[in-house]
């Protein structure tokens, strides 16, 4: 079986095996590559892995296990379930969570696949970051100097629109949608951008090889036909020249974007802006937050049912040495005059 | 032409339905609460419209495209299953909470996706949330368990959906002769449980039909339908006591382990502390299964999610800490078991816990 070897700076390694599914092909040209939220973190290392992620059908080891809304079967250490959103479905087993090494069987059906980065791999990824003290949030980031610029925000806010506009005024990318912090750094988390209509930053306009022109305007059309969005995901090691990216800096400041009428700007402290957080990163913990919870209920004292406790601590000792804590209400459309503003706003920092 | 009900549930919350009377026999088998229907009532804390409504969703903020917040207020357009709807609550976590609810387009209609047909099911669920809230607010616990009394003496079953609360809230009706005062949730307070009966006729049929819950059939389902239209106007007997001393608490886990039997292990009130944890993640995931409304699909949680990301600092989310001391006090000196019981349910089960009771309690 094929099996790919995914690194985030070192920090936390993963296999994933599994089988070129049947449908793959045919998912490909509208979703891309079914690892493509992945595909950044690529890698060669011959260390041994943090956790093996195995796709395909697996037997699960479920005997002797409390059953809990009858679909979740849980015992120390180990969660089942099933489990799907709209037509995609999967089937999930998960040990080795609390200690030892982890071990991740899931069997989804075809489009289930497509979403099994996103939705599963992805959590799986920030739990073992967050236990290493490393929090991950729903963010963009910019750098200039080796310093870190993060701008969170719930999706609409424009956080790829802004960090792209910053890029063209001398910065490099660090994040576009998730970004690391530790105690020292800001570490980027090279997934794809995720470009609509709404976002397409004229960086990105401009540096399209004709191949995503073409698999940008079929989305646009599949748009009109039926309403549904699908975002064109590009890398951007793919679409942005090296000299535009940075893999790391020291933060400086963070701004937290809520989208309501026009600019205003107000600094805010250091426990608020947590709140913020926190709850910004639940809302992109689903389906996971709830088989997380599941298992809290029947082991409230267990490492998965403190993660957000952690959590929190983790972003407390990262933005620790950091005292540039901004809440910007924005438009809901963005003009050149705004991004103007904004762009002075980061620089004067 | 528009229906208006009024409802008070022990003094505690009064809330008004208003909508269109064009449902049939929907009207009469799909409202939750009518056990609590009363003909008038003064200032509801609550007022829930179905039918269609202009938003005032000016000077919000706008949380990933598609929630509209500002204090106090949610509106946002949503989906799931096939159905579209548009919900708008004003009053989210103080003062007087208007709900207005509109169901733009529904599935293609099918019994497993009946809270998404009819337009009156799915906004009780919101309407559930806030009730939920309120009773918090006013320090009273809304937990997720059946109980059952006898001579003013009560028993709590709590547990995730699955676990047979229904089933043996129905066999102690049936076969010991207990009183059921709610099969999905009841409330708490310091040492008494309150009645909070819901489809009282759904399960007065359960009881008399059906061996278990899981045992409907597509005919039981024809027969409960046909009696609801037949028989319109339904006596909502209120099931007396409503308000009991708290007995004995169990807690069911259901278990596929090889052995197959009903396991009881009392919990010491040491672990306290875990079980009141236990009941507030309980109350949570609720939010993923739309407080027993059968809907599996995270809307709920989302709301108050994106409401706490706008503000932080709300009376929703700050309401966990306030609700588990007040648990403690509820469960202080009641004796409490946890209880695992096997995967499928069979009449042993019952005869199990009732010997037990009859010896321990």
């Amino acid at each position: 079986m094929p099996e790919k070897i995914y690194s985030i700076h070192g920090i936390v390694t993963f296999k994933i095996v599994t089988n070129k599914g049947l449908l793959d092909g045919i998912f490909a040209p509208l979703f891309g590559s079914w690892d493509i939220e992945l595909q950044g973190f690529r890698s060669n290392s011959i260390t041994e892995p943090d956790f093996v992620v195995s796709i395909g059908k697996f037997n699960p080891n479920n005997p002797g296990c409390t059953i809990l809304d009858d679909d979740y079967y849980l015992k120390e250490d180990y969660l089942y379930c099933r489990d799907h959103d709209k037509h995609a479905k999967w089937e999930l087993e998960v040990s080795g969570f609390e200690q030892g090494k982890m071990k991740v069987q899931i069997h989804p059906n075809s489009l289930g696949k497509m979403f099994i980065p996103e939705l599963i791999v992805n959590p799986l990824i920030w739990f073992k970051l967050n236990e290493g003290g490393y929090p991950v949030i729903h963010a963009s980031a910019v750098s200039r100097d080796g310093k870190a610029y993060i701008f969170a925000a719930q999706g609409g806010a424009g956080k790829s629109i802004i960090a792209l506009s910053l890029v063209k005024k001398g910065f490099k990318l660090l994040s576009d949608h998730f970004v690391i912090l530790s105690k020292d750094e800001v570490l980027s988390f090279p997934t794809p951008f995720h470009i609509m209509d709404f976002n397409l930053a004229p960086i990105l306009r401009g540096n399209m090889s004709s191949k995503h022109k073409v698999s940008f305007h079929l989305r646009q059309l599949f748009h009109r036909l039926t309403g549904k969005r699908i975002a064109t995901k590009i890398l951007p090691r793919d679409i942005l020249s090296n000299t535009l990216l940075a893999d790391k800096a020291r933060l400086n400041a963070v701004f937290l974007f809520l989208p309501k009428e026009k600019l205003e700007v107000e600094s805010i402290g250091k426990e608020e802006l947590i709140k913020h957080l926190v709850t910004n990163q639940k809302l992109e913990f689903f389906p996971f937050i709830k088989y997380m919870m599941e298992y809290s209920y029947l082991f409230p004292q267990s490492k998965m049912a403190t993660y957000w406790t952690r959590y929190e601590e983790n972003l407390r000792q990262a933005l620790d040495m950091v005292h540039a804590f901004y809440k910007v209400e924005v438009p809901l459309k963005y003009d050149a005059a705004t991004l103007e503003k904004i762009g002075r706003l980061v620089s004067e920092c | 032409m528009k229906q208006v009900l009024n409802y008070n549930i022990h003094n505690l919350i009064k809330f008004r339905i208003v909508r269109d009377r064009r449902w049939g026999f929907g009207d009469l088998m799909n409202l939750k609460f009518s056990a609590f229907q009363v003909d008038e009532i003064d200032k509801p804390d609550i007022i829930l419209k179905i039918g269609k409504f202009t938003p005032a969703n000016r000077d919000c903020y706008l949380v990933d495209h598609k929630y509209y917040i500002k204090e106090n207020y949610l509106y946002c357009r949503d989906s799931a299953e096939g159905a579209t709807w548009e919900v708008e609550i004003l009053g989210f976590e103080k003062g007087e909470t208007v709900i207005n609810f509109s169901l733009i387009h529904r599935p293609f209609p099918q019994l497993s996706k009946a809270v998404y047909t009819f337009p009156t099911l799915l906004p009780q669920a919101f309407l559930f949330r806030l009730i939920e809230h309120r009773l918090g607010e006013n320090g009273h616990f809304l937990a997720h368990a059946a109980a059952v009394a006898k001579d003013e003496q009560g028993l709590l079953f709590a547990g995730r959906s699955g676990c047979f609360k229904t089933t043996l809230a129905m066999e102690f009706v049936r076969r010991s002769g207990y009183s059921w005062l709610g099969d999905d949730r009841v409330i708490l307070e310091e040492g008494k449980i309150l009645a909070l009966p819901l489809n009282p006729r759904l399960l007065e049929f359960m009881t008399k039909h059906l061996p278990d819950e899981t045992c409907w059939t597509f005919a039981k389902q024809l027969r409960f339908l046909s009696e609801c239209l037949l028989s319109k106007e339904h006596e909502n007997k209120r099931h007396k006591p409503d308000f009991v001393d708290l007995k004995a608490v169990f807690l069911i886990n259901k278990s596929n382990n090889a052995a197959r039997k009903v396991n009881f292990y009392p919990l010491p009130q040491s672990s306290l502390s875990e079980l009141v944890e236990g009941f507030t993640i309980s109350r949570r995931l609720e939010d993923f299964r739309g407080m027993g409304f059968s809907i599996n699909a995270p809307f709920l949680h989302r709301y108050m999610l994106a409401y706490s990301f706008v503000f932080p600092e709300n009376l929703l989310s700050a309401q966990e800490e306030k609700i588990k001391g007040k648990l403690r006090s509820v469960f202080q000196s009641v004796p409490i078991f946890a209880v695992e019981i096997p995967p499928k349910y069979s009449p042993d089960i019952f005869d199990e816990i009732t010997e037990f009771i009859s010896r321990n309690c």
